[in-house]
């Protein structure tokens, strides 16, 4: 059923998002031929270069709104699937609640990443330009970082699309199970805000915490440390020793992000399995 | 005869308002029950908890034994009040999510009802009269073969002919060794389809007859019955 519900999801989401690809694909090209021609023309005039800057930055607009768009229309797309007239059909389904659940993140996850990569590409192409991906990471190899830190730095941006998805959908679960004994019907909406607002500071104070409390275990100090020392050293050897602190950092920071999605997670599917309310 | 829905004290508050007081009652398969009652006295806050949009704060319910999950819901057919098809399906589109969906859905059924009504299935839903949408809606929810079907309101909100139509379509195609639960304020509309009348009274169980009980007992018609009980 899990296989059902997420090629629904894909499905209806695709609509709204391929349509944005393609506005983007569209406007990072016309960007593109106006860079040609700017480069190739020599009695290209002033106001050409007006027009092609115009267009590079109509590009990178359309490119800025359609990654911001994509995460808004998945977190929409999750409340009115689940919480609104539609989600009379999906709540009555034989499905179970995680189901609903996951599927709705991992197609809202893939969409996400979707978008990145369409984001990347099409700023290449808008600005004519492809980095030379091997040249930098070999660059950065001899200035003495580490090969792990590529590899993890990716995996914790894979990781926080997720993790962002589920602390917009934990908010919204919550927010739309919450009980209250007012006579007034509750705005679920604005309580979806609260509970983001009240999660999100937590979040923060536990990674502080986290990060202070190791600090002190490993460095003994925060004000007197070796990272600090470590700044006034000079090449490869100020590298080393910045990156063995890091290591500790992204440590953290990766049991943090799993440790919580798992727990918003469970806590979520239990909220929509237990105190369901569509009323 | 076999009991398809027990309740057992069910109880739901919306904040100071009361939804369903220690509510308890037993419906057996094959029987076309009317859950009457006014506006705010308890119909559609049961109906959901039947089919699981609504937890009870108390109680418990069954459905052909099993309390409401995956597996009740695999044989409960819903008729929301409201529409819940996404308005940028097509009806195509929706046939196909039920037959995906539920194992006993019955597509040759669906769409020969929804060719009678001349609907185009390429056409969007948001494309759909408000009356069209209700009766695909009903169209699909009555092709399945279900234990238990849940019609909220069918009827409300909709001109006569149309009504005739929703309970032709529900006569003829129901499962008949299912129970059909019917909740409306439209009595002289569906009394004559009913065997059992519930009529629910500011959240508590007020009357569980059958109709011709009533009519013998009584002497009363179920829409005159119903005028006394929640007379103003």
């Amino acid at each position: 059923m899990l296989g059902k519900l997420l090629k629904y999801d894909l499905k209806r989401q695709a609509k709204l998002l391929l349509a944005a690809y393609l506005v983007v694909g569209l406007t990072a090209g016309i960007s593109a031929i106006f860079r040609l021609v700017n480069a190739n023309f020599e009695d290209a005039t002033g106001v050409m270069n007006i027009v092609s800057g115009l267009t590079s930055g109509m590009a990178t607009l359309a490119i800025v709104v359609m990654v911001a768009g994509t995460l808004i229309y998945t977190v929409l797309y999750f409340r009115k699937n689940l919480f609104k007239d539609e989600g009379y059909l999906m709540h009555t389904l034989p499905v179970k609640s995680w189901q609903l659940y996951f599927s709705k993140l991992i197609a809202g996850t893939l969409y996400s990443y979707l978008s990145i990569l369409v984001a990347i590409a099409a700023l290449c192409l808008a600005f004519l330009h492809i980095p030379n991906l091997p040249e930098i990471i070999s660059q950065a190899l001899a200035a003495g970082v580490p090969e792990w830190f590529f590899a993890v730095t990716l995996f914790i941006l894979a990781l926080s699309m997720p993790v962002c998805l589920i602390q917009f959908y934990v908010s919204l679960v919550f927010g739309y199970t919450v009980r209250t004994n007012t006579k007034t019907p509750v705005n679920k909406d604005l309580m979806s805000v609260i509970s983001y607002i009240v999660l999100y500071m937590a979040q923060q104070i536990i990674s502080l915490g986290a990060i202070l409390i190791w600090a002190l275990a490993n460095i003994g100090s925060i004000t007197d440390s070796d990272l600090l020392d470590s700044v006034e050293m000079a090449g490869t050897q100020a590298a080393t020793e910045v990156f063995g602190m890091f290591k500790g950092i992204y440590a953290i920071t990766i049991v943090l992000m799993v440790f919580l999605s798992v727990g918003l997670s469970v806590l979520s599917v239990w909220r929509m399995k237990k105190h369901l309310d569509l009323s | 005869m076999e009991e398809l829905i027990r309740c057992r004290g069910l109880s739901k508050r919306y904040g100071k308002v009361l939804g369903l007081e220690d509510l308890s009652l037993s419906i057996p398969a094959g029987k076309i029950v009317g859950i009457l009652g006014p506006n705010g006295s308890g119909k559609t806050t049961l109906i959901k908890m039947l089919c699981g949009l609504l937890v009870p704060e108390a109680g418990e319910v069954l459905i052909d034994g099993k309390p409401v999950g995956t597996e009740s819901k695999a044989v409960v057919s819903y008729l929301p009040e409201r529409p819940y098809f996404s308005d940028a399906m097509r009806i195509s589109e929706v046939v196909d999510f039920f037959e995906e969906f539920y194992g006993d859905f019955r597509r040759e059924t669906a769409e020969r009802m929804l060719q009678t009504l001349g609907l185009d299935f390429d056409k969007k839903i948001s494309a759909l009269s408000k009356g069209n949408r209700e009766k695909v809606q009903l169209v699909l929810v009555m092709s399945r073969e279900a234990k238990v079907y849940l019609l909220d309101e069918p009827m409300g909100g909709v001109d006569p002919a149309a009504r005739d139509f929703i309970l032709k379509t529900i006569l003829t195609n129901y499962n008949e060794d299912a129970s059909v639960l019917i909740s409306t304020h439209l009595i002289s509309d569906v009394e004559n389809v009913l065997d059992d009348v519930i009529f629910i009274k500011q959240g508590r169980l007020a009357l569980y007859k059958s109709v011709d009980e009533i009519r013998m007992e009584k002497n009363k018609s179920v829409d005159a019955l119903f005028r006394e009980v929640f007379a103003c």
